[in-house]
């Protein structure tokens, strides 16, 4: 926090030029102050104090931008070494020749202060005082005779008459003022020369006591403001030898001339003397101002080398965290303005340079993003498509795979993208022709050249045999190819019903018109003529006429057969028990076909399915006795009959599925065997299974075939359960085995 | 307020400010230089001092105790004048409040020395001067405070509590700029009585 207050006001040159504008003028003054002018003198000690707390301050600074320096280049931020090499160089060449400069100076100094004194000068000051003291002296000496013979004179006299003596004494003497002391420093009288004083000086206690026990005193005294005086106490011995002697002051006023000159000659020692004196304090306060106007300015100095190194630098630091800000991909970097120089035109270029990349960023991330709508927008589609989609790369791997082609093939794409379609076939064998089919023609129409190519393709599902319509093309680029397959089982199985249905309604309408009057014909023909013919004849022609009556009665047997396939009578659907049905017809067949063991294995809890019961019973009779002539010829016949509820593929579905001991389908027969006259039998109308199929479909279930793993066919019917069949579906609807897509 | 006391607070702070600047600065090492208990030393210290109520004024009496330093008898024969400050103080006590000061009395003393006739001559605020023969006889009158009025009689009322004060120092500022930096560094010229306190009970 201080240390960002103190960078902030770094910021700004104002209060450094501010800063050291003062500590100049300071300095200035201290400087002044130390020669003693009057007008400084009183401020010398605050300037002092001032310019110190200001060292102090710098110093600091200083030492605070030194720290925070050598920590960034020992971080190895960057600009941080240029800026330690640039301050060195600065600091080196302010601090060089100032120091040399001061160390000069300093000896100038002293020299210069040593130079104002001269022993010659002092001894002269010293003899000028001798002088005057001896000029005194003489004078004094004469003072003191004269005082002594006063005071001889007063000897005699009585206080009173003494005091009265006094003005005249001063008057011959010349004295300014006589004052006569008694006894305990008592002033008995004074004379004195100005009228107006009342109060006469007094001796001092120690004057007193040295005149009245060593003998007479006589000095030198400034008396107030009437300029050097010779002051002169001597005894007056008592004109009664018992009393303590008396002692009479003399105040002598010096002559003008050497009252004036005395001064002259005492102050201007007296200064000397000072000044002779003060020559070392004056040279340590001298040394001390100058010190410290030396730091003062050495500080500034290396802090201003420190802001300028720093100024210098910042531009490239800027320049090289934004090179590295751009690098990490920041393309929004600007660096701030520098001045109108060499590095200036560097941040400016730099900051255009960072606004085309940004432009280019943007631009390039533009189209990224409308790349990618566009792509979930296709796989929106593809998700949505009902045909399966693959697209494989250049080796053959899978890339992607929507959800329409995972069903139609029953196998979890998701978990083959990335791997190749050989090891797809590797997991699930079933699809081994579908993919080699695939393959071959791949490099069929990579041959070729051909754009596209379709083709339809039998594929084994857990739902049995479906068919394909397959097309695959490479890839525009030649990096892979795509494939596109769609389930036309339903919509080909449709087609036969509906090609069946029309011939078998035609057939029957055309056969049976011609049938009856065949019949009618054969039996008047024998009614007419059989018993007119001869015995031979009559055998023949009973054996005939009854052949063609029996064969025509097969014929309209027949024709009602596929009169009832094509025929869609209207159905009563509701609630029907499947086990009960099952049971119900397997006993029929147990006790009409004992060679076969009936064998049923019913779920326990199956959901009522929702059908029309007669229709379903024909269901059952039809695939009973497929079964059951499918495993004539076995050695140990066996019927199974099962139910399950639910298959793996829909909760809503009840399963019923009828095994059978025989030979199984051949494997081109299994997707067929619901079509009508499809038949590997040599008995029967080729009907039943196609009859129990349309009945089927029309309850909205499916029906399938395949061979059984234990040996043996087996026919699975998927029919609805009752709770969610209230309404049957369409029988053309894909959904009933596809809800999801 | 007296122009001097304003000078001698600006004077104060001054010290106070130089004194804090110099100690961290350690530039010259004269601190620790004498020991204020060696005769050389010098020490200024309050005897007795003692407030009485005259007719028109209380006064205050004090006997101080004025013993220079080697280097202030040294650069005083060398005709440096010195100048002793004896401060004089009267505060109300006010229990948790601050004292109110009720008045304050500065004397100035200016002792020179006279080469000629080898006089102490010792100059007060007014102007009026006296001299001396000897140092002895200079600081025992120098020392001797008497009869100097400090407020007057009627400000001081019989129910409150008083604290009179006395102090003697020698004024550092009033040297020399020379001398002045080397005197805040040295004891030998630091001499300050410190407050000498007293109740008063009017």
């Amino acid at each position: 926090m201080a240390g960002r207050t103190v960078s902030r006001l770094g910021q700004s040159a104002i209060p450094i030029v501010v800063l050291g504008l003062v500590l100049l003028g300071s300095t200035y003054l201290m400087s002044n102050a130390t020669q003693d002018s009057a007008s400084f003198g009183e401020l010398y000690s605050v300037l002092l104090a001032v310019n110190a707390v200001a060292l102090i301050g710098l110093g600091v600074l200083i030492a605070w931008n030194l720290y925070s320096l050598l920590h960034q280049a020992r971080e190895k931020r960057p600009g941080a070494k240029l800026t330690v090499r640039m301050v060195v160089v600065f600091v080196v060449l302010s601090v060089t020749p100032v120091t040399i400069v001061y160390y000069f100076s300093l000896q100038f100094l002293h020299r210069g202060i040593d130079s104002w004194f001269d022993v010659r000068i002092e001894e002269a000051l010293n003899d000028a005082l001798d002088l005057s003291r001896t000029a005194l002296g003489v004078r004094m000496r004469e003072l003191l005779a004269q005082t002594a013979r006063i005071a001889s004179d007063l000897e005699p006299l009585t206080d009173e008459q003494a005091v009265s003596a006094l003005d005249d004494a001063r008057r011959l003497s010349g004295a300014s003022e006589f004052t006569l002391i008694g006894a305990n420093g008592r002033i008995v009288g004074s004379s004195n020369v100005d009228p107006t004083a009342v109060v006469p000086s007094r001796p001092g206690d120690s004057i007193i006591s040295q005149a009245r026990g060593a003998g007479d005193y006589i000095g030198l005294d400034d008396i107030g403001d009437s300029g050097l005086h010779v002051q002169v106490v001597v005894s007056v011995p008592s004109h009664d030898a018992a009393g303590e002697p008396r002692l009479l002051q003399a105040l002598f006023p010096v002559t003008e001339r050497m009252d004036a000159l005395a001064h002259s000659v005492e102050s201007a020692s007296a200064k000397y003397r000072e000044l002779s004196y003060l020559r070392k304090p004056l040279k340590l306060s001298f040394t001390l101002t100058l010190s410290i106007v030396l730091l003062v300015s050495l500080f500034t100095a290396v802090y201003a080398a420190f802001r300028s190194a720093r100024r210098m630098v910042a531009p490239l630091q800027d320049l090289s965290e934004g090179t590295k800000a751009v690098a990490g991909g920041d393309y929004e970097t600007q660096l701030p303005g520098a001045a109108q120089d060499e590095i200036g035109f560097l941040v400016a270029s730099f900051n255009e340079m960072t606004r085309q990349l940004k432009r280019a960023h943007d631009e390039t991330r533009e189209s990224q993003h409308l790349v990618e709508a566009q792509r979930a927008y296709l796989e929106a589609v593809l998700r949505r498509l009902s045909t399966g989609v693959l697209t494989l790369d250049g080796e053959r791997r899978l890339v992607t795979a929507n959800r329409a082609a995972a069903e139609i093939l029953a196998v979890d794409l998701d978990a083959m993208i990335g791997r190749t379609l050989e090891s797809l076939t590797d997991l699930h064998p079933r699809l081994d022709p579908f993919v080699h089919r695939l393959f071959e023609r791949l490099e069929e129409t990579t041959a070729e050249g051909l754009r596209d190519s379709r083709e339809q393709v039998s594929v084994a599902t857990p739902r049995g045999r479906r068919m394909l319509v397959c097309s695959a093309a490479a890839l525009a680029g030649g990096e892979g190819d795509v494939i596109v397959f769609d389930d036309v089982t339903e919509l080909i199985q449709a087609q036969r019903s509906a090609a069946w249905s029309e011939v078998a309604r035609r057939l029957a309408h055309e056969i049976k018109n011609p049938l009856t009057p065949i019949q009618l014909a054969a039996e008047r023909l024998r009614h007419k003529y059989l018993h007119k013919v001869q015995s031979v004849d009559a055998a023949q022609m009973d054996r005939l006429t009854r052949t063609i009556v029996q064969q025509v009665e097969s014929m309209k047997e027949m024709v009602n057969a596929f009169s009832d396939y094509s025929r869609t009578p209207a159905m009563h659907p509701r609630s029907v028990d499947l086990n009960a049905l099952v049971l119900d017809v397997v006993e029929l067949y147990r006790t009409a076909s004992p060679a076969v063991r009936f064998e049923t294995r019913l779920a326990r809890r199956l959901a009522p399915v929702h059908a029309d019961p007669n229709r379903l019973r024909q269901v059952l009779h039809n695939l009973l006795t497929n079964a059951v002539e499918a495993c004539g010829d076995s050695a140990a016949p066996r019927i199974l009959t099962q139910t399950r509820g639910g298959s793996a593929r829909d909760d809503a579905m009840v399963e019923l599925s009828v095994y059978d001991s025989g030979a199984g389908f051949q494997d081109d027969h299994a997707d067929r065997v619901f079509e009508p006259y499809v038949t590997s039998k040599p008995k029967g109308t080729g009907l039943g299974l196609a009859i129990a199929k349309k009945i089927v479909e029309e309850h909205g279930g499916a029906v399938s075939g395949c061979n059984a793993p234990e040996g043996g066919a087996r026919i699975t019917v998927l029919l609805p359960a009752a709770d969610t069949a209230a309404a049957p579906a369409p029988r053309d609807d894909a959904s009933v085995l596809r809800p999801n897509f | 307020m007296p122009r001097w006391q304003s000078a001698d607070l600006a004077a104060r702070a001054a010290r106070r400010l130089f004194r804090l600047a110099l100690g961290v600065a350690v530039l010259v090492p004269a601190a620790g230089h004498g020991d204020p208990a060696t005769p050389t030393g010098g020490a200024f210290v309050v005897e007795h001092a003692a407030l009485r109520p005259t007719v028109g004024a209380w006064v205050v009496d004090a006997r101080i105790d004025f013993a220079f330093s080697e280097d202030n008898l040294e650069a005083m024969r060398n005709g440096v004048a010195l100048t002793v400050i004896v401060d004089i103080e009267v505060r109300r006590e006010r229990g948790q409040w601050w004292d109110e000061t009720l008045a304050t009395r500065q004397l100035r003393y200016r002792i020179e020395t006279n080469v000629l006739t080898g006089r102490y001559r010792v100059r007060n605020i007014g102007g009026i001067a006296r001299n001396y023969r000897s140092l002895e006889e200079m600081t025992e009158s120098l020392g001797r405070v008497e009869s100097v009025p400090v407020i007057a009689r009627e400000l001081l009322s019989a129910d409150a509590r008083y604290e009179a004060r006395i102090r003697a120092r020698l004024d550092i500022e009033a040297l020399p700029s020379p001398l002045r930096p080397i005197a805040y560094l040295s004891p030998q010229w630091r001499l300050n009585t410190g407050w000498f306190e007293w109740q008063v009970e009017p």
